[in-house]
């Protein structure tokens, strides 16, 4: 899958395991490995607590190659090896004849060795290490050799290095090494062959793989490669995650940003259980006075206040109503979850009011929208914008059927309406003719964002005129549709940026996945199909990145794209950068819908 | 009484016990990139999201008095429950309310706010209120007489609004304005006129003084920095951060020293065992709690002291002694677990951190190393054990604690005690001496200590660590002075009968105060620093507070 001469390596995707607080990369400017872990929430480009990898043999370094799948990473060197499987239960096991050395390297070097507040070896012949916010480890010798080297310097109060030792005493050594963020319990004693690891992480991966439908032949590596990427960020109910959530990534966002569970959720399509279970999981976090759900879960839980982020539930239940059925729901989940999504339902409508009268909602700040520098928000806040109204509307049709499957029969009845009346006015006061509109104060926004057809989320429920529209609209390859996919400002607007941009300007996973499902839902198959394959290519040659350059030139100028190189081509601590969970299940859901709907028409 | 004491805003920010909301004087902006002059500010926790990429100046909001559009030339002056700023054309006063809002009044005189934004941060016109959010920072901003205007824009391509200008603009020459932090309804009503707030908090600070020990006069300031760090913490239990400024959270082995100057047994209590719902179940007491993480490593903490203190004090009563009971028997298990290798006899510090101070000469030979200090801590524990069990009617816990905190004893003298002086030792048994002041920590132990180690260690403490106008070093023959520890060996003077030497000691830190006010850490040589929130932190301000009132 990964390594140093396969298609791609470790320098962009971070190599994970579902469950595993570990995880390892490839250092872009001396490309060794480096192992950390994600709990304490740090970026790699801020966090002292990372090792580099290195092998050693008779006494010198040894330069390695390396190759990576779900079961194991493997480094090589001429004179031996080096082998390292992840597993579920906080610790990873080590094998090897070449020597390992784990060396403590910060990645701001001013900081030395501040990580380790202190090795101390116990009784049993364990080492145990304190490393302050980045929690414990415990290192256990299970074959051969281990040692720790920390020489301790009073006058800088660190240690002058900190390295662990494996090695081999004549054959195969093997060790474990374990993290824990609050304590070690009772270590076990025993411990399944190294094989047996390394099997069962392919069987989990395997087993994985059956929460989503097939895709057309030629996207298989490709969503393997997404299907994997989620896989490997998927954590387990430990810390403040009261259910497994998934990451953005590992190496920078290292939170389960709230949107994107449900992203996920909807590309989980051959397992409706686990669909629900991951649009609910936000939901275990709300804040029980405001009804806000948090803009995401770290190790440290939710917290209170902040931005939220959109009611984007709202199409995942769409969805998977539309996917799975009315009743997919059982009365039981139903009655749970009704309240829940009512509260949340509600802190839009009383906190986001536009101050009508009616169920118009403003926001407060573009992280509200999810879409941090679209240019409907030009002309600042409060801004009635559409594509949260869409959310809105799809959230009362969603209450509607919730209250429905838990008998509430006179409340359904009422959130259809309601649903019914704000979509009426969306179409009528925010549609201009040619596209949705923001409006602040009242104002309709001067935008070229391609956000402002996003309401085609609401598929069949607009008027065919509009679908036209937007269709054509999304279509077209002088503004919109790149070689890429969907731009996310008009390439004839101004404001079109390729660098250190989100959406204004890139083409981005999510966008492109809304904007095709919005329109293979609102019965464009091919159009959606064509924008699809236009942004899942790109995937399959780059690797499961969040957003692409159109062009390394402005359209619009003719000017050289500026800050592309600085952006697209070294580690940048931001979106751009590192494989991405949210693209991965972005990708899954056009490989596996949106692309073989539109082959349904041919 | 304290009324109308002066405050020096340059060194402690005014505030009030259990309000978000401050306001502190910089003098030294250009170590922050910022300007001199009084700042807005909010006791909240930062949480800077994945990283430093996202930094930016915490929650700080400009105060600059505008006549008009102009600002004016102003001077300020502040008490404990006022601040006052003057301008030839007008008047501002500033004051909190019973609510924690801070309320404030001008005369003819506007008031412009300004602030950096960062990434999340808004700056928004909320009806006829604004709404500030700075990092995990909220400013609720009502206008009761008077308005407020907002001029702030998302910037697209920098991610975030644009540093706002906030105005304050009086309406027929009058301003009325309250500050709210997070915790602001809109539909809460305003109680008692500005001068009834400022007449409830100076009432607020007397009554809070009434619970602490009596001390001289001239140390108002300490017993203020403590009453304004009584503050909602995880909006469910009041506690004391370790820097109302900074660092906005609670630290463990501060708690045990926050209680030693409180009277009242009920809120010693509380400050004893406030991190019991934090310990883990193996019982280890975290080094630090914040808003949503705790840090579970753990340093040598003083509870059985503070434990002992509180029994002299007055009645403790039983439900309380209960609970101390059993966080005291956590964190004794804890430690007889993981921490020694006879049985709970003797311990070591696994890490050179657990000692409490890197730098320390006790740990100059490594770890794991048994020390004077931390000795002294677990016989303190045992024989507050042994009091508490007593206490609560289980005589046979009583007389099993006694006789263990009796064989942790020998060992202190048995086997650190040598050639008069107190030494550390190795888990090897390999001896070693130390400069640090922590060798005389037995004084602690009180009457419990034979007269002539306790007669030793007076004489060491006043001819080797003592300073005068400065206080006891940390290290013998260096500058550095920790305020908590100097206080804990000036009490642990007074409580082995040495009232003399106790004095020296309290009398040399009392002048040091008086020139240059309180800091927890400080240079026997070089002047500190003078910046609000490098002083009067509470854990010191209680330290001494519980030191100077022992001797007299």
């Amino acid at each position: 899958m990964f390594g140093t001469h396969e298609k791609f390596n470790l320098q962009r995707p971070a190599y994970g395991r579902e469950g595993s607080g570990f995880f390892l990369y490839e250092d872009f400017y001396n490309h060794l490995l480096r192992l950390t872990c994600y709990k304490s929430g740090e970026m790699i480009s801020r966090s002292g607590f990372q090792f580099d990898l290195k092998l050693f043999a008779d006494g010198q370094e040894q330069e390695y190659t390396y190759f990576a799948d779900e079961g194991s990473l493997r480094l090589d060197c001429d004179k031996g090896y080096a082998e390292i499987a992840l597993t579920a239960e906080d610790h990873l096991r080590i094998r090897g004849t070449a020597s390992l050395h784990l060396c403590l390297r910060p990645a701001i070097p001013e900081e030395g060795t501040s990580a380790c507040r202190g090795v101390y070896q116990m009784a049993n012949g364990d080492w145990e290490g304190a490393f302050g916010k980045f929690g414990m480890l415990r290192l256990r010798k299970l074959a051969g050799d281990m040692k720790v080297v920390a020489p301790w310097n009073s006058e800088k109060g660190m240690y002058d290095e900190v390295t662990f030792v494996f090695e081999s005493d004549g054959g195969v050594y093997e060790a474990a090494v374990f993290e824990d963020m609050t304590e070690f319990t009772q270590l076990p004693d025993t411990f399944d062959a190294f094989d047996d690891v390394v099997a069962n992480n392919k069987k989990c991966f395997a087993e994985f793989k059956k929460n989503y439908r097939n895709v057309p032949d030629e996207y298989k590596e490709t969503a393997n490669y997404c299907m994997w990427q989620i896989w490997s960020h998927k954590c387990k109910a430990v810390g403040g995650f009261k259910e497994p959530m998934i990451f953005m990534h590992l190496h920078w966002m290292i939170i389960a940003v709230s949107w994107q569970q449900t992203y996920n959720a909807m590309a989980t399509l051959n397992n409706a259980k686990e669909a629900k279970r991951l649009i609910g999981t936000m939901f275990e976090h709300q804040d029980p006075d405001t009804g806000a759900l948090p803009f995401g879960v770290s190790y440290y839980g939710g917290g209170k206040g902040g931005t939220p982020q959109p009611p984007f539930q709202g199409l995942g239940f769409a969805f998977l109503f539309d996917q799975f059925g009315d009743d997919l729901f059982t009365y039981d989940e139903a009655v749970k979850l009704y309240p829940k999504v009512k509260k949340w339902v509600e802190f839009w409508l009383t906190n986001r009011s536009a101050g009508r009268g009616d169920d118009v909602t403003a926001i407060l700040s573009s992280h509200e929208s999810g879409w941090d520098d679209a240019s409907i928000f030009n002309d600042g806040f409060p801004a009635a914008n559409p594509d949260v109204m869409s959310f809105i509307i799809l959230c009362m049709e969603a209450l509607s059927k919730l209250a429905k499957s838990s008998h509430q029969y006179a409340a359904s009845e009422e959130w259809a309406s309601r649903s019914k009346k704000l979509l009426d006015t969306l179409v009528n006061e925010f549609w201009d003719g040619e596209k949705f509109i923001t409006r602040v104060n009242g104002k309709p926004v001067e935008s070229m964002s391609a956000v402002c057809y996003e309401p085609i989320i609401l598929g069949k429920r607009l008027p065919q005129h509009i679908i036209d529209t937007v269709a054509e609209k999304l279509t077209d390859e002088k503004t919109f549709l790149s070689p890429y996919g969907i731009t996310g400002e008009s390439m004839m607007s101004p404001l079109s940026g390729y660098g250190n941009r989100f959406i204004l300007g890139r083409c981005v996973a999510p966008l492109n996945m809304l904007l095709s499902l919005g329109l293979c839902l609102a019965g464009k198959k091919k159009e959606a199909e064509k924008i699809a394959r236009r942004f899942c290519d790109r995937i399959k040659e780059k690797g499961v990145i969040l957003g692409f350059a159109p062009y390394d030139y402005y359209p619009l100028t003719g000017e050289k794209v500026p800050d592309l190189v600085d952006f697209e081509d070294v580690p940048v601590p931001s979106d751009g950068w590192p494989w991405s969970g949210w693209s991965a299940c972005n990708t899954m859901i056009m490989l596996s819908h949106v692309i073989p709907e539109g082959m349904k028409e041919e | 009484m304290i009324k109308d004491y002066p405050l020096d805003i340059t060194r402690v920010p005014f505030s009030r016990r259990t309000a978000g909301c401050m306001i502190f004087c910089e003098e030294n902006g250009a170590q922050l990139d910022a300007d001199n002059g009084l700042y807005l500010s909010q006791n909240v926790e930062s949480v800077l999201m994945g990283g430093a990429q996202f930094l930016r100046n915490k929650n700080y909001l400009l105060i600059t008095p505008v006549l008009g559009a102009e600002p004016v030339e102003y001077t300020y002056s502040a008490t404990m429950s006022k601040i006052t700023i003057k301008a030839d054309a007008g008047i501002i006063e500033i004051t909190f309310d019973r609510d924690r809002g801070m309320r404030i009044k001008a005369d003819k005189l506007g008031i412009r706010l300004t602030a950096k934004m960062g990434f999340g941060d808004v700056a928004a016109l909320n009806g006829t209120a604004a709404k500030i959010e700075m990092d995990t920072g909220v400013f609720n901003i009502v206008p009761k007489v008077g308005t407020i205007t907002v001029d702030s824009h998302y910037d697209l391509l920098m991610y975030r609004y644009s540093d706002p200008v906030i105005e304050l603009i009086p309406d027929d020459g009058k301003l009325e304005v309250t500050v709210y932090d997070r915790t602001y309804d809109p539909g809460m009503e305003q109680t008692g006129t500005f001068e009834e707030c400022v007449a409830a908090m100076e009432e607020d600070l007397n009554a809070f003084a009434d619970i602490l020990v009596d001390v001289p006069d001239g140390l108002e300031t300490l017993i203020y920095g403590l009453w304004i760090a009584e503050k909602p913490f995880r909006e469910t239990i009041d506690m004391y951060p370790s820097n109302v400024v900074t660092a906005v959270y609670p630290i463990a082995k501060e708690q045990p020293i926050l209680a030693l100057p409180f009277k009242c047994t009920k809120k010693a209590a509380e400050l004893i065992t406030n991190f019991g719902e934090y310990t883990t179940k193996q019982g280890l007491v975290p080094e630090y709690v914040k808003r949503s993480m705790e840090l579970f490593q753990t340093v040598g903490m003083d509870y059985g002291y503070a434990a002992l203190d509180l029994l002299d004090k007055g009645d403790v009563s039983g439900e309380d002694a209960a609970k101390i009971y059993d966080f005291l028997a956590t964190v004794n298990r804890w430690w007889t677990n993981n921490r020694t290798n006879d049985g709970g006899i003797s311990f070591f510090y696994a890490y050179n951190f657990e000692c409490g101070n890197l730098k320390s000469s006790t740990i100059k030979m490594g770890t794991p190393a048994i020390t004077p200090d931390l000795m002294t801590r677990m016989i303190l524990l045992a024989q507050a054990l042994a009091a508490y069990a007593e206490k609560i009617g289980a005589e046979s816990a009583a007389a099993v604690w006694k006789e263990t905190a009796d064989a942790r004893y020998r060992f202190l003298m048995e086997k650190l005690w040598k050639d008069g002086k107190f030494v550390c030792m190795l888990a090897d048994g390999t001896e070693y001496e130390s400069d640090s002041v922590m060798c005389c920590a037995p004084i602690m132990l009180g009457k419990t200590l034979c007269a002539d180690a306790a007669k030793a260690v007076a004489d060491t403490v006043v001819n080797k660590f003592l300073v005068p106008g400065k206080g006891i070093t940390v290290e013998a023959g260096e500058e550095d002075i920790d305020t908590v520890t100097m206080s804990l060996i000036i009490s642990g003077l007074a409580d082995a009968g040495f009232a003399a030497e106790a004095k020296a000691a309290a009398d040399a830190v009392m002048e040091f105060i008086a020139e240059n006010g309180l800091y927890a850490e400080y240079s026997a040589v070089t002047a500190p620093e003078k910046r609000c929130a490098a002083l009067y932190q509470p854990v010191a301000c209680a330290a001494v507070l519980a030191a100077v009132s022992k001797t007299l």
